[in-house]
Order: C-alpha cells, then structure tokens, then sequence
C-alpha cells in the first residue's frame, strides 16, 4: 500500500504541520512544566462519577513516550503517504488517537480512564481497517474491536465491581488503598473486580490468550504499527497493571497470575517470532513477548521491578517504533516485507540502515544502549526477589530471541550483497521517512550512555509502580554484565542458524491449530451458527405455531401462580343455573364443532354458536341488555361472514393442524378458565357499581346505568373506541379500494 | 380540570381529523401534520419542565370524584416518556419518505401515525387500567392499518401475523384488567393499588392476575419467548414508519409492565419479579443472537428492539426505585437511538440501494452518512459518551449492586454482541467495496437534519446525564409510599 498509483495529491498545510502538536506537549513535559498533582470537576454526582485527571512520575514517563513518539510518527506519516489522498483522513485519526491516549494516562477517575480507553480501542479499528477495500485489512480491524471491545466489556464490570467495594474509587487511591478506602481488599467484589481488570488489560496489551489480534493488526499502514501497536496503546494494557500493582502487591494470586500469564505471552510469542517471514510480523511478535516480559515484571514484588519496568517501558518505544520504521522504509522502497527477499538494503538506503542498526543495538541489549540499562535492572530485579525458576528461564529466552530479532532487522536486511531482482520506488525517500527513526534510535542510543537526564523521571515513575521507600539512584548503572553476554551469544548462535530453526518450527503446524487465532476463529463461526439455529427455530414464520408456542409459554408463565389461588366454594344450585348450564353447553359444542369442522363455513357456524352460547350466560347470569347486544352482534357477524366468504370461495381444507396444538388450545383456554374462577371466589367490591347506580339518574341525568356509563362516567374509553372505529375505516379504506383480490386472505 | 393532561390525546386526535379531511391536498396534510407533531413535542416538553419542579399533571374526566372517574395523570416517568415520543415523532414527520414503496406515499399514513399517536399520548397519560387497555387498542388498529397499507401480499401476511397475535394479546389483557377490577375493586391505578393489598401482603389471587396481565404485557413488548411476531410483521414497512413503531409501540407494553409492578401491584408483583428477570435475560440474549444473524439491516434492527427490550425488563425485574429510574433511563435512551437507527436505514437504503449487507458497500465514502450512523450506533453498544453507556452502565451496576451477578455479566455480553452486530453492519455497508458501481449515491442534505438532530440528544445525553439521571430518580417514585 506504500506506492501511490495515479496523480499525486498535494499535502494540506495541517498535515505538514500536524506533528508541532505533540513536539509542543513532548517540549512542555520534558522542560518539567506539568506539575505533579490531581485535579477533578464534578461529571454524575449521582454515580459519585468524576471527571478527575491527575499527574505523576508514571504520567509523565507516558506523556513523554506520547508526545515523542507521535513526535516522530506524525512527522513520518505525510512522508509514507505522500500523494495519497487519503492522508488526511489517516492524520486526523492519529491525531485523536494522540488525544485519546493523553486522556487516558492522566485519567485519575477509572470512568474517565474507561472513556478514553474505549477512544483508543475505536480509532484503532478505525486505524486497523484503514485500507479498507483490502479483505485482510478489514477482518483484522474486526478482530481487534472485538478482542478490545470484549476488554472494554471486562473492564466496565470490574471497575463497577472495585467501585462497590470501594465506593468513587479513584486510580490514585490505589497507592494508599487501606487509608482511602479501608476493608475494600478483604472484599472479595473488590477481587473479582480486580480479576476482569486484569482480563481487560491482558487484552489490550495483547497477552495470552488475547493476543492474536496484534500480528494481524499489522495490515495497518506502518505509522500505525509504529505508534498504536508497539509504542503507546498496547501499552495502555500493562499501564492499568501499573496502576493496580501497588494496591494488589500483597495479594498471592496478582503475582501468580501476572507472572504466569506474562512468561508464557513472552515465551509464546518468541517462538512465533522464529515462525515469520514478513519483518512486520516479526516485529509485531516481538512487540507481544516484550509486553510479556512487562506484564511478568508487575508480578515481581520488589522496588527494582518497578525501575526496570519503567526503564524497559521506555527503551522498547525507542527501538522498537524506529524499527516499524525502517520496516515501513524497507517495504516502501523494496516493495516487499519477507526477509527471503531482502539483503543488502543499505546502498540504498543508508540512513535507514543506520537507523536499524542502532535501534537493533538498543533491542539486543548492547552495551552503552538504553535496552542493556533496562535490561540490567530487570536481571537485578529478578536477583533481589526469591522467584520461580521459569522466571528466569524465560526472560532469558526471550532476550536471546530479541537478540536473533535485532540481528535480523538489521544484518539480514541491509547488509550482504543487494538482491538485484527487487523492484527500486521511484520515489526517493526524503527527510520524512529517514529522519524519524535516525533521530528516536540516536536518542535511545544517547540516554544509554548518558541517563543523567531521565533517571528522576524512570526513578520517579518507578515510584508510582512501586512505592516502597527510597531507591538508589546508581541503580541505573549496569552492574551486571553475564546475563546480557549469554542473551548475545545465544542470540548470535540463533541468528546463524535462522533459516534451519525457521524451518523447524514452521512444522509444528499445531501451534496454529490450537493457538487463540484459530480459538477466535471458531468462536465467529460458532457464534454465526448458533445464532442461526436459534433465530431459524424461533422465527420459523408459521403463524400457527407462533399462537401455540405463545399459548404454552404463557401458561407455563401463569398457572403456577394461578393454582396457588383459592377458587370459590361449590354452592347450593338454583333454577337460574341451568339456564347458565345450557348456555356453556352451547359454548362448549360451539367450540368443539370450530376445531372439528374442516370446511370454513362449519367452522364459522361453529364460532356463532360459541357467541350464541354467551349471550344465553349472560341473560341468565343478570346482564340482559348485554345478552341483547351479544345476540345481535353475532348474527350480523356470522351473516356478513358467510356472505364474504360465499362471494370469494376461500379453499376449504385447510391442512389439520398437529396434534401437539391441542394441548396449547386446552392450556390457553385452561389459563383463561381458571383466571375467571379465582376471580369469582374473590370477594367483590361493589362500591363502584353503587356508585353508578346511585349517581346515574340524579347527577348524570340518564335511567340506563350502561348507558350513562359509556357516556358519562366512562365517556373517555368511549372517545378511544371511537378513535379504534375511525382508525378501523381508514385502514379498511385502501384495502377496499380497487381490490384485484389479492387482499381476500385477510 | 387540568386541560394539560388531556392534550397528549386531544392534539393528536385532532390532527389525525384534519389529515383525513385533507386526503387530497398533500401539502396542507404535510403542514397540519407537521405543525401537529411539532405541537405534540412542545407540549410534552412543557410536561417535562413542569414535572421537573415537582408537578403532577391530572385531571378527572367529567368531575368525578376519585375513584369512579377515569383519571389522567401525567407524572415526570410519563412526560418523559410523551417527550422522547414527540421528538420521534417530528423526527420521522420531518424525514421525506419518498421512495422505498407505496405505502410511504399514501395520503392515509398521517392520520394512521397521529392515531397511533393519539393512541401513545393516551397510554403515557391514564391512571386508568381499563383506559389503558382502550389506548393499547388505538394503537394496535393503527399499526395494522399502517402495515396493511402497502396492499401487496407480504404486507397482508404481516398485518394478519400482527393482528392474531396481538389480538390475542389484547384478549388476555382484556381479561386480566376484568379480572384485577374484580379482585381490586376499582380501576383507577391508586385506588387499585389499594384494592389489591397496597405495599402489605397481597391475596394469591391479586399475584395471579397480575401475572396474566404481565403475559399480555410481556407479548405487547415482544419479550421472549412471546416477540417472534415482531421481526416477521416490521421489515415489510417503510423506514420512517418502522422508525415509529420500533421506537414506541413494544416500549408502551415496557412502560405499563412497569407502571403495573411500581405503582400499580408492587406486592402482588413480587413473587413475579424473578421469573421476569429470567425472561428478561432471555429476551436480551436471544434478540441480540438474531441480530448477529440477519443480514438485512431492517431485520437486524429489529431484532435489537427485542434484545434492548430485554434491559428494560431486566431494570424493572430488579424491583428497586434506583432499577426503575434505571429502566426509565433506558427506555428513554432506547427510543431515541432505534428510531433513529431506522430512519438512518432509510437513508443506507437510498444511498446504498439496499438493506441488505450483501448488496451495501462503500457507504464510508459518504462522511455525513457514516457519521449519521456511527453516532447511534455506538449508543447502541453503549460506548462512552452516548446516551447508550449510562443506560447500560445503571443496569448493570445496580444488577451487581443487587447480588445478580449472572444478569449483570449477560447484559455485559449482550452489548459484546451488539458490538459485533453492530461492526458487521459497519464493515459491510460502510468499508467493503459497492458491489454495484452506480452506489453509493448522494442523499440530500435535508434528509440529514432530523436524524442528526436525534443523534445530537443521544450525544448531549452521553456528554452530561446528570440531568437525565436525576428527572429518572424523581419519576422512579411511583409506589403508594413514593419509594421502595
């Protein structure tokens, strides 16, 4: 996507410019300018929610990491995409990614971190599926939201968890939990909150098993990589550990979790580094094992894992976004990605090349480099604390793979002879492209020699991790030097042997098999089939079957509060009840003969029966005029009936229906029955009828109480039946009208 | 007498009156029409700001004394409710509903939307539970004849499925609100309030007859497993309709399902509040599972109706005041983005040519529209800063705060659902390559205003809910005692 086909746009003087915004806020932080402190305006009282923001040493480190590397990448972008025409669009959202990510790390209140957190899930599907005519690129930015979206879903229940337990908890009581909010630990809400918290973080800083979405995010274009998935937002992730790490230091299963989960990410991710060929996804898998390694210092508990953390946190944005660079450079210039092809890179190339070699030094960890500073203090951390033994094996295992990773960037690519059968961009690449990754690899190069500048900063940010008393500052001095010479060595041996352990490792094609990519997989296809089935099976479109499912559903509903009613006490019969008998007899035969006819019309001679059989009821059950209205409706309904359907010849037989509707007719009519008998066995209170009674003439001025009733009392039901008429007319209106007989079923 | 009370039914009424007598002359139905929708909205926001200070709307129909008249009382839950109405209302009014079929063209559909209209007021009005049942039927006869407009065979095949089962629902409806006057004694929500054991201890047979009357309610919401008819009778209308009925119709049977367990039965409806939670929960799950599964973006919608259903009942199923304000919050919110989201289908439809996703593509090409649609679907999935995010974030946290950790993680996972549904929608209809060159085309900019003006309240509503959240806290008092 590097090459640009077609006329070539011209930059808009913002996105030339675009970078200034965060050079002004890198300047302002690095001149010491924020102050340290918290700040908050009232958000929703009523969910003692806050818009709180708050600075400190860890912030600052963030801010820092921030602004100079979007420094660095909005500074690139116009470069990469010159001519495109879809550059703008590419800027605006990295710029409102940067906003994003400066709102989330000074976020002192968790729902505002929440907000911004879920800004940078968003903008980086946005950013994922930027190429979105390109398939890959889509299902990518796909399976990232999800996994985000899935974290975000975590984060929102453990925090409103925490939040019960210590009710408008905010990030910075964290450090002091037991003053600010005293028992919240021994709860255990607070530690199942804390648990989906961590599940949250995993999932954005792309830790097992939530981590596939990171390799695949790599169809974004290469400022992308460099700013979102490798240098600031998958390090949102281990950034919300940070936070929690010195309220759960105490807590056994915080270390276990955060220690296990991150040694087997990095050991994981390290082999899949050996299984790849694009340099994207080399680097990408890389990016995984450090935020393995990150997360695994968390689960120490010492001071001096916070320093390496912080340490580490830093001098991985500083190789490894340079590194994104000169693989975006490469691509741009080689049209390829796969190292088979790429050799010999530096004739063409030279700053690039210059650039890779000391962002390679950093990431090998040699000497005088920022990389061997942070990895001298997470070898010392590890010695300070008693740990597992997988700790330590696996932390040299991925520094010996970082090693390999580095050489390979850096040797393979740009130094042997050239491969002449490469395709050259006929775009020479300018400042844009050479001066970003020259400039953050000299500077991670620099602080390694010379960290007077930033040790109060790493110190001080150390502390927010791990606030346990005083640290020593020489601690930043590399003190010792056997685990970095073993990590070289080693990593010299693998980057000889690269193509042979390549090779093997692309055997094991189970690691695909089981791995979460393929685990995400078969989630999408189980979740598309079984939506399928049970949206198929509940919207089968038989309206009959609805009405039955309907009908067992609500008695399964009802009738067990139905039975638990009293029903009324069989009394002394009198000559009125047999009049009351033969009417239900009616009703009865008049139902009985509808479900049995087969023809339409027997079927209707049925249902007036029914209607003839409640007129009988209500004449004898003391309603006449009712039983009057009752008698004419039914054989004005049952005349036109058959007259409309004699004139249209509806077909007859009509399939019986299955034998398994009975049991919901009898249950719906059961339902009905036994509603109107526990109705009858309730005492009746008659005031409203006396009242009707006695009002009626004098006050309302009418001898018929029904009357009066429709009219007066009740005169506004009346308004709205009125209104049914109406409406019933202008919906019959068009069905009337011109009608071909198409409308005859209904 | 308190005329207040009585014109969210009289306007529209009358409105309806005057479009039928206007049949022939569509501009002057246009205008009346919308000078209607505009008079139901203003005075329905006059409700608001009223109840807001504490007032309540109420009238006694024909002098009456209580509680043998039927009594209007409009209360902040209800003017709120008429409000969010009236916005829809004028929203699709305002939308020009040219082109997807003839049904949008006929000159019957005002007088059958004031209807339903006449038919919405009345029911966010009465304190009259047989009242009530007569607006449920205002209503029911208008949507039949808006969906039987369109006079070709699917659409009659959909009005029938409408009419059995909702008639059916109106049966039972019928005889529970018979049968609650007779174990109450009165009809009048106070007095049968009282009449069915207030907040003390309810007979068995006031807690059976609710549960009927629930049934009917739980159909008329489209609750699981009784809201099959809904996704099968809506895809057959034209969007701004759809937009109607998707935003009020199933959230009236939500709204009296919670005027019957707050104000009306709150002890008789105790025994019911578990089971309805289950069937809330099921109704959340099993809606957003046909979402994920329909391709056409009018059936995906629809089964998200069903599925945001589920969070009301769910609220209402909790049986506190703070749940209550919460379904209110939600319904509220839920009005507001579905119709929107209907209407924006309309405008996907014009632009893209289609509904269905297989036939979309490129619609990201058109900012205004992508921007149009992104808005109210992100509230859907209740990112932050929508109104979506609070009305899901209450449900759940007082789930939690409520012990029912179970609900409280499915309804979390339902908008993992809704988020997918949702990013399927985007990357199909919006990311992938058109299928067809000649789309996406240009849609006016007047067919934007009322749904950007939708999607700017549920934005407003995200930034700052403060004020939403305290009006729901204050309409949440609904029991004999105000609160529980």
């Amino acid at each position: 996507m590097a090459a640009v086909e077609g006329p070539l746009v011209p930059t808009p003087r913002w996105v030339q410019l675009a970078w200034l915004a965060p050079a002004a806020l890198f300047a302002v932080v690095a001149l010491g300018l924020v102050p340290e402190g918290q700040w908050s305006a009232p958000w929703v009282p009523s969910l003692l929610i806050e818009f709180a923001l708050r600075v400190d040493g860890l912030t600052r480190l963030m801010l820092a990491l921030i602004s100079g590397v979007g420094t660095a990448v909005f500074f690139y972008a116009p470069g990469y995409l010159a001519g495109d025409a879809r550059l703008p669009r590419l800027m605006a959202l990295l710029v409102a990614f940067f906003l994003a990510m400066v709102g989330a790390v000074v976020a002192d209140d968790p729902w505002t971190l929440l907000l911004f957190w879920e800004a940078t899930s968003v903008l980086s599907f946005l950013l994922v599926g930027f190429d979105r005519a390109n398939r890959a690129a889509r299902d990518a930015a796909r399976h990232a939201l999800l996994i985000t979206g899935f974290g975000g879903l975590c984060l929102i229940g453990g925090l409103l968890l925490v939040q019960l337990a210590a009710p408008g908890l905010k990030l910075s009581d964290l450090t002091h939990l037991e003053g600010a909010h005293p028992g919240a630990l021994g709860s255990s809400l607070f530690h199942g909150g804390v648990a989906l918290v961590v599940i949250g973080a995993l999932t954005k800083s792309a830790q097992f098993p939530f981590h596939a979405w990171l390799p695949g995010a790599m169809t974004a274009p290469t400022p992308v990589s460099a700013y979102l998935h490798s240098a600031t937002m998958v390090k949102l992730g281990v950034y919300l550990l940070a936070r929690f790490d010195p309220a759960m230091d105490a807590v056994p299963w915080w270390h276990h979790t955060l220690l296990a989960v991150g040694a087997f990410t990095a050991v994981f991710a390290s082999v899949q580094t050996l299984r790849e060929r694009d340099l994207k996804r080399i680097l990408a898998w890389s990016t995984v094992a450090a935020l393995g390694t990150l997360t695994m210092l968390l689960g120490l508990s010492d001071a001096l894992s916070g320093v390496a953390f912080t340490a580490f946190l830093l001098a991985h944005a500083l190789y490894k976004a340079p590194l994104f660079f000169v693989a975006g450079n490469v691509d741009h210039e080689a049209g390829t990605r796969q190292i088979d092809h790429l050799r010999g890179m530096r004739k063409a190339l030279p700053f690039t090349a210059a650039a890779a070699v000391l962002a390679g030094a950093s990431m090998a960890g040699l000497p005088s480099s920022l990389g061997v500073v942070a990895k001298d203090a997470m070898q010392r951390a590890k010695d300070s604390v008693d740990i597992d033994w997988y700790v330590s094996a696996t932390s040299i295992a991925v520094s010996v793979v970082a090693v390999a990773v580095a050489a390979v960037a850096t040797l393979r690519v740009f130094f042997g002879p050239p491969n002449d059968e490469l395709a050259r961009s006929p775009h020479p690449q300018g400042l844009r492209m050479s001066l970003p990754p020259i400039a953050l690899a000299v500077v991670g190069l620099l602080l390694g020699l010379w960290h007077a500048p930033i040790e109060g900063a790493l110190l001080a940010a150390a502390r927010s991790v791990a606030p346990f008393g005083e640290l020593e500052l020489e601690v930043l001095w590399p003190t010792r030097l056997d685990g970095i010479l073993l990590a070289v060595v080693g990593g010299a041996l693998l980057f000889w042997q690269w193509d042979r352990v390549h090779r093997w490792l692309e055997g094991f094609r189970g690691l695909d098999a089981i791995g979460p990519a393929s685990l995400y997989e078969r989630a999408l296809a189980a979740l598309k089939a079984g939506a399928g089935t049970v949206t198929r099976t509940a919207q089968h479109g038989v309206l009959g079957r609805y009405v039955a499912v309907l009908a067992l559903a609500g008695a399964v509903w009802a009738l067990p509060f139905l039975v638990r009613a009293p029903l009324p006490a069989a009394g002394p019969l009198s000559a009125g009840d047999a009049g009351l008998a033969a009417g239900c007899l009616a009703v009865l035969a008049g139902a009985g003969l509808a479900v049995v006819a087969r023809d339409v019309l027997g079927r209707l001679l049925g249902a007036g029966l029914v209607g003839l059989g409640s007129a009988v009821v209500f004449l004898f059950g003391g309603a006449p005029d009712v039983a009057f209205t009752q008698l004419a409706v039914e054989t004005v309904f049952v005349v036109v009936a058959a007259t409309a359907l004699a004139r249209y010849r509806v077909a007859s037989d009509t399939p019986p229906a299955p034998k398994w509707r009975l049991v919901a007719a009898v249950a719906l009519g059961g339902l009905l029955g036994l509603a109107s008998l526990v109705v009858f066995a309730a005492p009746f209170d008659p005031s409203l009828t006396n009242f009707f009674g006695a009002a009626s003439l004098p006050e309302a001025h009418g001898r018929n109480v029904t009357n009066v009733v429709l009219v007066d009392f009740r005169a506004f039901d009346t308004l709205g039946e009125i209104a049914v008429l109406l409406l019933v007319g202008v919906a019959a209106l068009p069905l009337l009208r011109r009608n071909t007989g198409k409308g005859a079923k209904a | 007498m308190n005329l207040w009370a009585v014109l969210p039914v009289l306007v529209p009424l009358a409105t309806a009156l005057l479009c039928l007598a206007l049949q022939r002359r569509p501009v002057a139905q246009r205008f009346v029409s919308l000078v209607g929708g505009a008079s139901f909205l203003g005075i329905a926001v006059a409700l608001v700001l009223g109840t807001a200070g504490g007032a309540v709307y109420e009238t006694r129909l024909g002098n009456w004394p209580q509680p043998f008249a039927i009594r209007l009382s409009i209360d902040a839950l209800g003017a709120a409710l008429l409000a969010v109405s009236g916005a829809v209302l004028l929203a699709l009014l305002a939308v020009p509903g040219r082109g997807e079929c003839a049904t949008a063209r006929s000159p019957l559909v005002p007088p059958l939307v004031h209807g339903l209209m006449a038919g919405v007021g009345g029911a966010f009005s009465t304190a009259d539970l047989f009242n009530l049942y007569v607006w449920f039927e205002v209503m029911l006869i208008a949507a039949l004849g808006l969906i039987a407009l369109g006079r070709e065979r699917r659409h009659l095949d959909a009005a029938l499925r409408y009419l059995v089962l909702n008639a059916l629902a109106a049966v039972l409806l019928l005889c529970a609100v018979g049968g609650l006057y007779g174990v109450g004694g009165s009809l009048d929500f106070d007095a049968l309030s009282l009449g069915l054991g207030g907040d003390g201890s309810p007979s068995a047979a006031a807690t059976a007859l609710v549960a009927l009357a629930l049934l009917a309610l739980l159909i008329k919401s489209a609750a699981f497993p009784f809201g099959a008819w809904l996704p099968a009778a809506y895809p057959v209308l034209p969007t701004p309709i759809l937009a109607l009925f998707a935003g009020l119709l199933t959230k009236v049977g939500a709204y009296a399902v919670l005027r019957l367990v707050a104000q009306v039965a709150p002890a008789a409806s105790a025994p019911l509040l578990e089971p309805l939670g289950w069937i809330a929960a099921a109704t959340m799950v099993t809606g957003v599972l046909g979402a994920a599964y329909h391709q056409d973006l009018r059936r995906i919608l629809s089964f998200h109706v069903i599925s945001q259903i589920g969070y009301i009942l769910l609220a209402i199923s909790l049986g506190t005041r703070a749940a209550f304000a919460a379904a209110l919050v939600y319904t509220v919110h839920h009005i507001l983005v579905k119709a929107n989201l209907f209407l924006i289908a309309g405008l996907v439809r014009r632009s893209g040519g289609s509904f269905d996703l297989r036939h979309l593509g490129g619609l990201a090409s058109r900012p205004a529209l992508a921007l149009v649609f992104a808005i109210p679907a992100a509230s859907l999935i209740g990112l932050p800063l929508t109104s979506g995010f609070w009305a899901k974030l209450t449900v759940v946290k007082l789930c939690f705060a409520e012990g029912r950790y179970t609900f409280g993680v499915l309804a979390l996972l339902v908008g993992g659902l809704t988020l997918y549904s949702m990013a399927k929608v985007w990357i199909e209809a919006f990311w992938k390559e058109p299928p067809d060159p000649y789309y996406p085309r240009r849609v006016p900019k007047m067919a934007f205003v009322a749904t950007f003006a939708l999607a700017a309240l549920t934005l407003a509503l995200g930034v700052y809910p403060e004020p939403l959240l305290v009006f729901a806290e204050l309409a949440a008092a609904l029991g004999p005692g105000g609160a529980r």
